[in-house]
């Protein structure tokens, strides 16, 4: 039978070793897993409320703003803070048939987004204005219809408004008022048209609680001066399918015709998906601190361990154990401390997670309705499941508890057998 | 008559700071294969330093060590350790068992530094072991379960169960009580006449000396007297 | 039996002098246990000294481009305060603005006027927002002349602009360039004003660079018609401690116009309040952290301690009783604790006092956001915050110390038998 490296141990006696050596001592062990587990508690807990913002806010903006993607004229685009009026789509029908046919695609519909001035007869100010399909078409793609929490949806004939709701308050109006519309129409000459409020709709998102009314799509057509277009086109996938390759599929179909830009809603915003990274990197900070202490605290116990067992040492070096053995020995008694503070942090997270993620929790109390906590997100906000970065977490903490562990183990495997031996 | 060790002009200098401790100088001596032989001396003699020469734990200054035919003095710690692995058997006077193995899987320890992967033989040679020094049965315990003895025969079973040319023994009676100590030497003894291995050992206990068949007195480094005794029979 | 004897000799023990002694005997073994102290005062510091520049920089950044410390405005200006109704203001400068001067908590007094606009050249009109302001006493406040980037202040009485770096980048415009502004007089009617740009401001609030046209106060009144008037009076406390109460200082001291009100700038909004949960949510974390630094002591503090059982075992030997043993490994703690406290006070300061002079820049995070914020976090370091650190670092060493002590005392006696 072929026998291993002299002075080595075989994995099984190895790990057989470190085991015994952790629970040798139960209550240090507990303890140094238990300042561990905290950290991984707060890592996995700040994680799962992050993630569930961002995928709230994704949710959110597909929902009520950017649906899965939008087609608009090519130079629109660039211009898009401006919302300009001169470059628009003008062969809807056609588009729409093409649209429409993609396989992946479930619906798709026109809207004029525009800039406007909106007045109760008091006060004006700049807002955004929606012009959507009121025949019901709207709703295969956006939300709104859902999200009417004072009077009505717009009538089919489309005449009249749907007030965000921060708008509502801001000009304490609601259904039943008249207001006043002040555009600048596509040829450049000033509008003014009164209209009624319909309904108020509170979406969670503040681009449209906050700045934004809807009325019909024929009504702004005609008040525009923009008969048969639109500024974009906006398309709902069909739930299952991978987006990007539906994105492809479109993209081909409009390849035909340059004036067109096609772009998903990461594009439409990339700012604020940006934006949110930027916001995990500060929370990183905190986290940091934490992972440090706890790791100060495994290194701790791992070196005192190390001076407790001089003599042990020495004995094992004596008998010809190789000094990369007990190297290995004590990082493997490090990564295991990290291995089972890592459960134990994960478990106990993974409680308030679960529950979190299914009933949300109510933020309305502690911040005004309109108040911009910088996630398109309101009342509610539910925690994310993530298995693949908690999993993560969980090994990483193994691993970091053996990089703590480094020290120890090098101070124990250069020790010098005789006088380890020795050592009172 | 073969010798298993040989000290060739030996010295080992030791540097505290500032000042120089002369712990061997010049020091020769040969152990013939199947020695009983005991190192005696005040502290500071040089035992332990000498013990540790012989057990490769250590290099000396100058001079040559040779142990089973191998030279000693030139190797490198890995080689060191191998050599201690396959040639030299340890027992002390702390036991140092490792507390988280049983008895016998610190028997076993040794033969797994080896790289004997065969668990059966493994086994085999644990139980033989264990039988040898009178522990047949308690290889389940852990060593805080076992009596100070019980633990040093544990420890000799270990330093044994390789088959080592030299079996090194650095105060093995210092923690035992006297009839205990007693048990140990005459074990030790019967090993040495049974299996031949060579014993050597470092000591103050006046018991020990007395089992020893050949007394090296050591004072200030150097070798004061060195005595054959008859071999004694085995005390009841 | 008279009274139990006195131990004649440990009577009263010197263990102040012991447990020191034993602490700098092995060097090694304090600092392990005493690092997670270290760690944990520094970052207590570090913190704390980066949520009070935080806090600063948002309470700074909003009371002098919002709020004030006290703010006088036309009553029910402020219910609809997005609008910016012009015809809700604050008449009567002449006589208003020295009587407040006068007050003795107030520093100064700053009229302004707010209004949208729009900003108009011969290609574009963008929606921007205008503030008329008397330049000459915003310095120190709004500081037009700290925010100057290109070309010069507009002066009083002159026809002239500072734009936002941003906006004056959208509409092209460069110092030397003109610009008509539009927008609504105090009546209702539509109002314009030519202003030769003067100079671009970069105020370091992100969204203000991108909307904001900087006027001279009377160009302001001439646009909307509101003579001798502004929208609001902006008061400065003088004292720090008083410019929560300057409000009702004022209003107690001063007689306030009818159809005129007075807020405190804590009774505006929910972006102070957000200041405090944001605190009470710092302070949350920093008791774990120090959690987490207690169970490391206790835990090194046990190995440590156990460690010398037998010596602490020859102690109760001669005679010191269990409280003194105990009183002696806390005392132990205590110092650890100390001695971490204060090689932790020293690095959190020197980190603190490096990166408040470097200041951590955060314009990426503020971009796209309406947050008066400045865009670099300059952390704000306290000698409190080292009492603070100090305090919860000696606690931890103490306390954490307590078990180990109890257990070792437990022990200590038999194991000088043993031996």
């Amino acid at each position: 039978m072929g026998s291993l490296v002299p002075g080595k141990l075989g994995p099984v006696l190895l790990l057989r070793l470190a085991v015994r050596n952790l629970l040798r001592n139960r209550r240090r062990t507990v303890l140094t897993m238990i300042t561990v587990a905290f950290a991984v508690f707060f890592l996995h807990v700040w994680n799962s409320v992050l993630t569930g913002l961002e995928r709230q806010s994704y949710d959110n903006l597909i929902l009520y703003q950017t649906a899965h993607a939008k087609v608009f004229h090519e130079g629109w685009f660039e211009l898009r803070d401006e919302l300009p009026l001169d470059r628009s789509l003008d062969n809807i029908d056609e588009l729409l048939m093409r649209v429409t046919e993609v396989p992946g695609v479930a619906a798709a519909v026109p809207r004029i987004a525009f800039q406007a001035h909106l007045s109760d007869g008091r006060d004006q100010i700049p807002v955004q204005g929606l012009g959507i399909e009121t025949s019901g078409s709207d709703s295969d793609v956006f939300r709104i219809s859902q999200a009417v929490v004072e009077g009505s949806y717009l009538p089919p004939d489309g005449y009249g408004l749907l007030l965000g709701s921060g708008l509502a308050r801001a000009f304490d109006a609601g259904p039943g008022d008249w207001m006043t519309v002040l555009v600048r129409t596509r040829t450049g000459v000033w509008e003014a048209q009164e209209m009624e409020v319909t309904g108020v709709v509170l979406t969670g998102n503040p681009s449209i609680d906050q700045n934004s009314f809807l009325m019909g799509l024929e009504p702004a057509r005609a008040m525009l001066d923009m008969d048969g277009r639109a500024t974009e086109l906006a398309i709902r996938f069909a739930g299952t399918v991978s987006e990007r390759s539906v994105l492809e599929r479109l993209k081909e179909a409009l390849a035909s015709d340059d004036g067109l830009h096609l772009a998903g809603w990461r594009e439409q915003e990339s700012e604020f998906i940006a934006l949110t990274e930027v916001k995990r990197g500060g929370g990183l900070v905190a986290m940091a601190i934490f992972v440090v202490v706890a790791l100060v605290g495994v290194a701790n116990t791992m070196l005192l361990a190390a001076f407790e067992r001089t003599q042990e040492v020495g004995m094992l070096l004596a008998m010809g154990m190789r000094a990369a053995t007990v190297r290995w020995l004590f990082l493997l008694e490090g990564a295991l401390t990290g291995l089972g503070a890592g459960a134990l942090g994960t478990l106990v997270a993974l409680g308030p997670i679960f529950y979190f993620a299914a009933r949300g929790i109510d933020f309305s109390a502690m911040f005004a309705e309109d108040m911009d906590i910088g996630y398109p997100v309101a009342g509610r906000v539910f925690w994310a499941v993530t298995p693949a970065a908690i999993l993560v977490a969980w090994l990483g903490t193994a691993v970091l508890a053996a990089a703590a562990t480094l020290y120890a183990a090098a101070r124990a495997s250069r020790m010098k057998p005789a006088e380890a031996l020795r050592h009172v | 008559m073969e010798a298993i060790a040989r000290l060739e002009a030996v010295e080992k200098v030791y540097r505290a700071g500032e000042v120089e401790v002369h712990a061997l100088r010049g020091l020769s001596l040969e152990i013939e294969r199947g020695a009983f032989l005991s190192l005696a001396g005040p502290s500071g003699s040089g035992k332990t330093t000498l013990l540790n020469l012989l057990g490769a734990l250590d290099t000396p200054t100058s001079g040559r060590v040779e142990i089973g035919g191998i030279s000693t003095e030139k190797l490198g710690p890995r080689t060191m350790a191998d050599f201690r692995n396959s040639h030299v058997g340890f027992v002390f006077q702390t036991f140092n068992l490792i507390p988280v193995l049983t008895a016998a899987e610190n028997v076993a320890f040794p033969l797994q530094l080896l790289g004997v992967t065969d668990a059966g033989e493994r086994r085999r040679r644990v139980e033989s072991m264990l039988d040898a020094v009178g522990l047949p049965g308690l290889g389940d315990r852990r060593p805080r379960e076992l009596s100070g003895g019980q633990q040093q025969r544990v420890a000799v079973a270990r330093a044994l169960v390789k088959d080592p040319d030299l079996v090194l023994a650095d105060e093995p009676t210092a923690n035992l009580d006297s009839d205990t100590a007693e048990g140990i030497m005459t074990l030790m003894q019967d090993l040495n006449h049974r299996l031949g291995t060579t014993f050597v050992f470092s000591t103050h206990d006046p018991l020990v000396m007395d089992h020893a068949t050949r007394l090296v007195r050591l004072r200030d480094g150097r070798i004061e007297s060195d005595e054959r005794r008859a071999m004694e029979p085995s005390h009841g | 039996m008279s009274e139990p004897l006195k131990d004649p000799v440990v009577a009263r023990p010197p263990l102040l002098g012991l447990a020191w002694r034993n602490t700098l005997r092995n060097v090694r073994r304090t600092l392990l246990t005493g690092s997670a102290v270290v760690v944990a005062a520094a970052a207590v510091i570090f913190m704390l000294s980066y949520t009070r520049g935080i806090i600063a920089n948002v309470e700074d950044a909003y009371a002098l481009t919002e709020s004030g410390h006290a703010r006088i405005t036309g009553e029910g200006y402020l219910d609809r305060q997005r609008f910016m109704p012009l015809y809700l203001n604050v008449p009567g400068l002449g006589e208003l603005l020295p009587s407040l001067r006068s007050h003795p908590a107030v520093a100064e007094a700053l009229p302004r006027i707010r209004s949208a606009v729009l900003a108009s050249n011969d290609e574009m009109n963008i929606g921007a927002l205008s503030m008329g302001v008397d330049f000459a006493r915003e310095e120190g406040y709004l500081d037009p002349q700290r925010m100057l980037g290109e070309g010069q202040l507009p002066r009083p009485g002159r026809a002239e602009a500072m734009l936002g770096a941003g906006l004056a980048g959208k509409l092209g415009l460069a110092p030397g360039d003109s610009l008509t502004i539009l927008g609504q007089t105090a009546w209702r009617s539509f109002g314009g004003l030519r202003v030769e740009v003067t100079g671009t401001a970069r105020s370091g609030v992100a969204y203000l660079d991108a909307s904001l046209i900087l006027l001279p106060l009377d160009q302001a009144q001439l646009l909307a018609d509101l003579p001798d008037a502004a929208t609001e009076v902006l008061l400065f406390a003088r004292d720090k401690e008083q410019r929560d109460e300057l409000a009702s200082l004022i209003s107690l001291d001063r007689p306030i116009p009818e159809r005129l009100e007075v807020r405190s700038w804590r009774q505006e909004g929910t972006l102070l309040g957000l200041m405090d949960v944001a605190r009470a949510a710092w302070g949350f974390f920093l008791v774990i952290l120090m959690a987490m630094a207690g169970l490391i002591i206790v835990n090194t503090m046990l190995m440590a301690v156990l460690e010398r059982t037998r010596e602490l075992g020859m102690l109760a030997a001669m005679g010191l009783r269990r409280g003194s043993l105990i009183r002696l490994v806390v005392t132990e703690g205590l110092i650890i604790g100390l001695l971490g406290s204060a090689i932790g006070a020293v690095l959190g300061t020197g980190v603190a006092l490096w990166v408040g002079a470097v200041g951590i820049d955060i314009s990426a995070a503020m971009e796209g956001t309406e947050f008066p914020m400045g865009s670099v976090i300059y952390p704000d370091w306290h000698w409190t915050q080292v009492a603070v650190a100090a305090g919860l670092g000696v606690a931890t060493g103490a306390l954490a110390a307590l078990y180990p002590a109890l257990r070792a005392v437990k022990l200590a006696p038999a194991e000088a038998l043993r031996r």
